[in-house]
């Protein structure tokens, strides 16, 4: 996925998933507001209705104080003081009760008639609790009468200081919602629900409302006329929605002393709390969400620009590696054939590197004039540190070989440097021999080496398994010993690194000495075919399979000293073509480059063509041989025929108009031009007429 | 050596490839002796050709004077570098008309 694509999806995906969360809250926030409103009309009607107990309790409890202090003891008294007592105080019931329960003065008529005991009732023996002085008061809640449902009492008790007993005030709800008239009404005001929640007080009896805690000017009407009519309200205590006064409300009802007192929401305060948190939540959602896709676009633009850092990195380290490998290439001798005028050999080399430089080389050069070193190494390792030592042991090698005669000395040296300062603690095997490719003898210096091969020119396989000593760079103090061998005319010398034997196929199965000393034993001796062979083989066997080393190969063709050969044939046409194929296949031998080949071959046309066409011999004879200078070649044609010396003859006009010109002479000229030197002599009997041409060298 | 020959209206072309010598020249010689009367205009095609003798050079001069002597022409197009030394040293360069 392109980076502007998904940053796409990416923001689609953070979008869609705070649209989702900030849902999420909403649905939440009103939940939340919605039971938080339940809550906060619950405890509006507790605060209400603990408050109002309180304050009759208050003063129940001041009443009766000042009625056990008049008296200082439990004693009894008459109906009518006791009657009196109560009124005096705005009583309903007054009682006076010695410790053991009984009813000692009374103001009820029932009573007085028929004396009690507060552990006769249920309910009045919970007043037992205050004999004894602690508590001091006991309070009981307002309870329709037993004997007369109509009245709805509320008892409370004071005890007497000194254990004696105590009093029993009877407090109905008729005159308590007198009281709450003259009393409580004030009790309401500055009394907040939330922020805009309120309370309606009306009387039962009559539904006219008494108060309201906001001032709202309701004194006075009915509930009917606020939007709660009466016969409409559910039980106190159950929640429930009404148009209060034109606002949608959500209110509950409690009721105490003849009173009811609503508690009501407006809905708009619900909605805003729930809208004010949904609001919050999304906005702190929004910041969230902004640090966190800020933060993680930072983070992917990071890693793009650290993708592209590498990518950078890899593209840098493969044009470094690509150029060491051309460096590494270039210090390796690749024109081929590399002495074409060097009659007596034949050489090519390849190198196929596993990663893009490896740690092979191979080398050849002239030590002498006629002294040829070859040489194949391997460097332990691969990659640049090999590549790098293996430029440093090629021209510390190269450097030793020529200043120094003999081989095994030159390399004792080599390793000595190679030696000194190696930190990398690499090292190098290496084959190196030198070839008098006059005499064909070769010395070498085998350091730790896979042995070479010499094919014979009979086709028979030998191995050159002669070790000097450890590997180059291994031990300073090694010396070599060289040890010595000779090739023959034909003879092929096969130099490898362990990457063509060791070469794997994609079972791990090696390519192996015998698949490659068979085909050494099949393969004709042109250094150049051996070679390509020997890699077709190892890629064919390899099937794909990737390479783990070098593989290095050269092969050196002897072709022998001094290459002399005749060709003689019968003086006619039908022996021009035996003639040409007779110098070509030599020039073809020693690699000599085609113009060269060209040129070689128009003489022999011209000369021969001679010979056949006017000397009259039966016979010609064509001599190849090496001349004493490098690289030169004399071609010597010999026939028995009438003496004549085209040397003699001037050349033809060759500035004449094309409808003058004549062909004679022109091959005699051309011979003249192309070949280097051209001389003839006539000598018992015979013409002998010789050319020579230098090949590059 | 091989000779392709093709026709197209007056043009007649022969592609030469191999070597032109003394053996071969008489097999060129014979395409010329043979050449039809219509073509006025020969064209030497020698890219694959790869060197030519004095033998060959003959049966050019004598292509080449044939068509002149029609009111035709000879060309020769694609000479290697051997065959090229050849026509500059033998004095054939100016006198022929090379593509």
């Amino acid at each position: 996925m392109s980076r502007g694509k998904s940053i796409f999806a990416y923001s689609t995906f953070a979008f869609v998933l705070y649209v989702l969360s900030t849902a999420v809250v909403a649905v939440v926030s009103w939940r939340v507001a919605d039971s938080k409103t339940s809550a906060l009309l619950e405890y509006a009607t507790y605060d209400v209705n603990s408050t109002f107990e309180e304050t009759v309790d208050q003063i129940l409890d001041y009443v009766g104080s000042s009625i056990v202090h008049e008296l200082g003891t439990a004693r009894p008294m008459e109906f009518d003081a006791v009657v009196k007592m109560a009124r005096a105080r705005d009583l309903d019931e007054l009682n006076i009760v010695r410790a053991d329960g009984l009813v000692i003065g009374t103001s009820d008529p029932v009573v007085h008639e028929k004396p009690a005991n507060m552990n006769d009732g249920e309910k009045s023996r919970e007043f037992q609790c205050l004999v004894g002085g602690d508590p001091r008061v006991y309070s009981q809640p307002f309870r329709a009468g037993v004997h007369n449902p109509e009245c709805v009492r509320k008892y409370f008790g004071v005890a007497f200081p000194d254990g004696s007993g105590y009093i029993q005030l009877g407090y109905d709800e008729k005159r308590c919602a007198t009281d709450f008239d003259i009393r409580f009404t004030r009790m309401f005001e500055g009394w907040d629900i939330g922020v805009d929640g309120f309370y309606v007080c009306s009387r039962i009896a009559d539904n006219v409302i008494v108060a309201d805690s906001k001032d709202m000017g309701i004194a006075g009407k009915s509930l009917c006329d606020v939007g709660l009519a009466a016969e409409t309200l559910p039980a106190p205590e159950v929640e429930f929605s009404r148009r209060v006064m034109g606002v949608q409300c959500r209110c509950r009802e409690t009721v105490f002393g003849g009173h009811r007192v609503i508690a009501c929401v407006p809905r708009s305060e619900f909605h805003t709390q729930a809208l004010v948190a949904a609001t919050a939540t999304a906005l702190v959602l929004l910041v969230v969400f902004a640090v966190f896709g800020t933060l993680i676009a930072h983070i992917r633009r990071a890693q793009a620009k650290l993708a592209e850092m590498h990518e950078a990195e890899d593209r840098r380290r493969a044009a470094d590696l690509a150029t060491a490998k051309t460096i590494q290439m270039s210090a390796l001798p690749m024109v081929f054939p590399p002495f074409p005028g060097c009659l007596q050999i034949g050489l090519h080399a390849t190198m196929d590197t596993a990663k893009e430089v490896g740690g092979d080389f191979y080398d050849y050069y002239f030590v002498a004039h006629d002294k040829l070193a070859v040489l194949v190494a391997d460097v332990s390792g691969k990659g640049v540190p090999a590549a790098m030592f293996m430029m440093k042991a090629k021209s510390i090698i190269k450097g030793c070989v020529n200043s120094r005669s003999d081989l095994a000395g030159a390399m004792t040296e080599a390793n000595a440097m190679l030696s000194q300062y190696n930190d990398a603690e690499m090292f190098v095997t290496a084959w190196i021999g030198v070839l008098n490719v006059r005499t064909g003898a070769l010395e070498y210096v085998n350091a730790g080496h896979n042995p070479p091969y010499i094919r014979r020119a009979d086709g028979t396989l030998e191995t050159l398994d002669g070790v000097s000593g450890l590997f180059l760079a291994g031990m300073d103090d090694t010396r070599y010993t060289h040890m010595e061998s000779r090739l023959s005319k034909g003879d092929m010398l096969f130099l490898f690194t362990d990457g063509v034997t060791e070469a794997n196929d994609s079972t791990g199965a090696m390519f192996g000495e015998e698949r490659l000393e068979s085909l050494l034993r099949k393969s004709a001796p042109i250094p150049s075919k051996v070679c390509e062979e020997v890699r077709t083989a190892v890629a064919q066997f390899a099937g794909g399979a990737p390479r783990f080393d070098d593989m290095t190969i050269l092969a050196l063709h002897y072709r022998g000293n001094p290459v002399t050969e005749e060709l003689t044939v019968k003086a006619e046409l039908a022996g021009m073509g035996p003639v040409a194929e007779f110098v070509e296949r030599h020039l073809v031998g020693c690699e000599a480059p085609d113009d060269v080949r060209a040129e070689v071959m128009v003489a022999v046309d011209e000369i021969s063509t001679n010979i056949v066409s006017y000397s009259g011999s039966p016979t010609m004879t064509v001599r190849y041989e090496l001349a004493e200078s490098p690289g030169v070649v004399r071609i010597t044609f010999i026939d028995s025929g009438k003496p004549w010396n085209p040397l003699k003859h001037n050349d033809p006009d060759i500035t004449l108009a094309a409808e003058e010109r004549a062909i004679g002479g022109l091959g005699i000229l051309m011979v003249k031009k192309l070949m280097d030197d051209v001389s003839y002599e006539f000598r018992d009997g015979r013409n002998i007429l010789s050319f020579r041409k230098q090949l590059p060298w | 050596m091989e000779i392709k020959k093709s026709s197209e209206g007056n043009t007649m072309t022969l592609a030469i490839s191999g070597r032109l010598e003394t053996v071969t020249a008489p097999q060129l010689d014979a395409e010329i002796q043979a050449l039809p009367e219509g073509v006025s205009e020969l064209l030497m095609e020698i890219s694959t050709l790869e060197y030519v003798s004095s033998a060959g050079l003959r049966v050019f001069l004598m292509a080449h004077k044939k068509m002149k002597s029609r009111g035709g022409a000879m060309k020769i197009s694609g000479a290697n570098a051997s065959v090229k030394k050849v026509f500059d040293i033998t004095g054939f360069s100016p006198i022929l008309n090379f593509v």
